[in-house]
């Protein structure tokens, strides 16, 4: 596939990175020629430099034959506008666009459309991150929560301690545990090694085990593998922009909420903003001012600012200060790599935005793509079409399905009701098929796995 | 050959068209299409034709494609012949890119005859003979009469 991706920052430069070794032909644009050039000493990509949205630039850089644009450049509007001119010039089947203020994001559904602006799929990163904090909140203890078929499946990772019951236990004891509840464990990762478990395999002290349940059985299941957490009463957010405010509006309802903010001008805009939040202005590395608001009773701590150096060390002294857990958005890798067990969970705003963008990338009709682990593993849903003979899928029993190694299949939702994996379940066309890659490099075997055959007509 | 006389007329028969990529093949095709048949949208024709191949390329491999879809407005099976000037990448099986392409669209309504016409398709376009001598046509008009007389 051809892809242009306009923006080499931090967004552009990793799914370059990501795409570039999966056959793809990436060109990416960007203004800054001294950021192209750091990206094409590493990766086999082509480059442009130029204004993104200028038509003799997407002309350069391929617009006539590409089959996709992923603009995701610092500016809403120059995203916007590129649609418009691969749409209106080159015809350009796909157009994928970030688009960050709220204001825009408003109006979504009338503002893009093929008839308005013509953006096939919005990505917003506020959104989506505010999105995934609020389900680590929802779920104490799990380190990763992961929605798929809206939310009726979720995929959850968590740490296994000393005392969950199945500790120590080989994992088909779950069953015996808790024969109501329906679940399949996707992967184990014992020090950073990925196992694929089997029935037989004994979970550990320390394992970071991935488990895809229904949603109403995330809590029992998560039971088995750990003292489960209270859950969570008293969230502390410390940076009160876009993604802290819009985060402090969701949860305000169903928790105690604190915004400390620095700027007084933002402070006031926040508590005309939030209703029930308790906005203060102030400084979280401040170790007075969380003593005062009481941090030793905190359960969550969210470092939220736009500085990963002060995230990261207003988490620390939040932790050392008596915060039960602290989340902590770190867009440097290099540096959620560095952090240790003070931070309990480091979130990654590139991350959390490729996985929503591969979801248009992928070949086949995918609802959801999640990047896992830095990228090297991954969590799809794919839909299944076709029928026995135009599918080599449709109309088979699970264990008569060849996986490429190192794939497994968590759960299939038909309709809506959620099926765990288990090998006599045969899947049928339309079927949402959740799949757990421990290394994404399997990712075509797994495309050319689902593809339909020639003899399908759509 | 029948299914051929059916479905091509000289009008939507392409020799050697400039191909450069999948997308732009696509796209010019549903143009041609669209010149052709006035109740049907070169806008639509592309989304649907692009839309089937991202579920699974229609790739034959050995250089031919068929590339197919359902369309609204279709009010009977049509194709249209196309030969290219150079290969294009077309993700098909054996990784080979392709030259020679007949696109089908059919009418919403799902029907065995659909599968049928398809079905022949892929026979008669896996006849190297067929395809060779396909290829080495440079007239439009050569190329429908070859195609529509072939003997089978």
């Amino acid at each position: 596939m051809k892809i242009i991706i306009l923006g080499a920052g931090q967004v552009g430069g990793t799914l370059a990175e990501h795409l570039a070794d999966e056959q793809n032909d990436i060109t990416v644009v960007d203004t800054s020629s001294d950021k192209l050039r750091a990206l094409h000493d590493r990766l086999d990509i082509g480059t442009v430099t130029g204004e993104a949205s200028h038509p003799n630039t997407l002309f350069k850089a391929g617009a006539d034959d590409a089959d996709m644009l992923i603009a995701v450049t610092n500016s809403d509007e120059i995203n916007m506008m590129a649609c418009q001119v691969a749409h209106s010039l080159f015809n350009t089947p796909t157009k994928i666009s970030r688009v960050r203020s709220p204001n825009y994001l408003a109006h979504q559904e009338q503002l893009f459309n093929s008839g308005n602006i013509p953006v096939d799929v919005i990505i917003g990163p506020e959104q989506l991150v505010t999105k995934n904090i609020r389900q680590l909140i929802a779920n104490p203890g799990a380190l990763q929560v992961l929605d798929f078929a809206d939310g009726r499946v979720q995929l959850v990772a968590v740490r296994a301690y000393y005392g969950g019951p199945i500790v120590g236990q080989a994992l088909q004891e779950i069953r015996k545990h808790m024969p109501k509840v329906d679940t399949r464990v996707a992967a184990i990762f014992r020090q950073d090694r990925p196992i694929i478990p089997e029935g037989d395999t004994v979970v550990e002290v320390d394992d970071e085990v991935f488990f895809i349940a229904a949603r109403e059985n995330i809590r029992a299941v998560m039971a088995e593998l750990r003292k489960i957490d209270k859950p969570y009463k008293r969230v502390m957010i410390a940076g009160g922009g876009n993604i802290g405010a819009t985060l402090a509006q969701s949860l305000e309802n169903d928790y105690q909420v604190k915004v400390i903010e620095t700027s007084y001008a933002r402070c006031r805009v926040l508590s005309e903003r939030l209703k029930h939040s308790i906005v203060l202005n102030g400084s979280a590395a401040e170790p007075k001012l969380l003593t005062e608001e009481n941090i030793s009773s905190t359960d969550v701590f969210c470092a939220l600012t736009n500085n990963d150096e002060s995230n990261i060390m207003m988490s620390m002294l939040a932790k050392r200060l008596g915060a039960k857990k602290v989340i902590t958005l770190i867009t440097n890798s290099a540096y959620a790599d560095l952090v240790g067990d003070e931070i309990d969970i480091a979130i990654s705003p590139q991350q959390i935005t490729i996985g929503s963008l591969l979801t248009h990338v992928r070949r086949g009709d995918i609802s959801n793509v999640h990047a896992l682990r830095r990228g090297a593993a991954e969590a799809l849903e794919v839909i299944a079409h076709g029928d026995a003979y135009s599918s080599k899928v449709v109309g088979r029993r699970l264990d008569e399905i060849t996986l490429p190694e190192g794939v497994s299949i968590g759960a299939i939702v038909r309709g809506d009701e959620v099926l765990i994996a288990h090998r006599h379940i045969v899947v049928e066309t339309d079927d949402h098929v959740i799949l757990f890659l421990v290394d994404r490099r399997k990712i075509s075997a797994v495309e050319k796995l689902f593809a339909v055959g020639f003899g399908f007509f759509s | 050959m029948d299914v051929l006389k059916q479905l091509l007329t000289p009008g939507r028969t392409l020799c050697k068209a400039p191909g450069a990529s999948k997308k732009r093949l696509l796209q010019t095709v549903a143009q041609l299409i669209a010149e052709d048949q006035i109740s049907l949208d070169a806008t639509e024709l592309f989304t649907q034709l692009v839309a089937r191949e991202k579920l699974g390329s229609t790739g034959l491999g050995d250089g031919i494609a068929i590339p197919h879809c359902r369309i609204e407005n279709c009010v009977h099976p049509l194709g249209t012949l196309v030969t290219l000037d150079k290969p294009v990448p077309f993700d098909s099986p054996d990784g080979q890119p392709v030259d020679l392409m007949f696109v089908l669209l059919v009418p919403d309504e799902a029907h065995q005859e659909h599968l049928d016409i398809l079905a022949s398709l892929a026979r008669l376009f896996s006849q190297t003979d067929f395809c060779d001598t396909l290829r080495s046509q440079a007239e439009p008009a050569q190329l429908y009469q070859t195609a529509v007389n072939w003997p089978g």
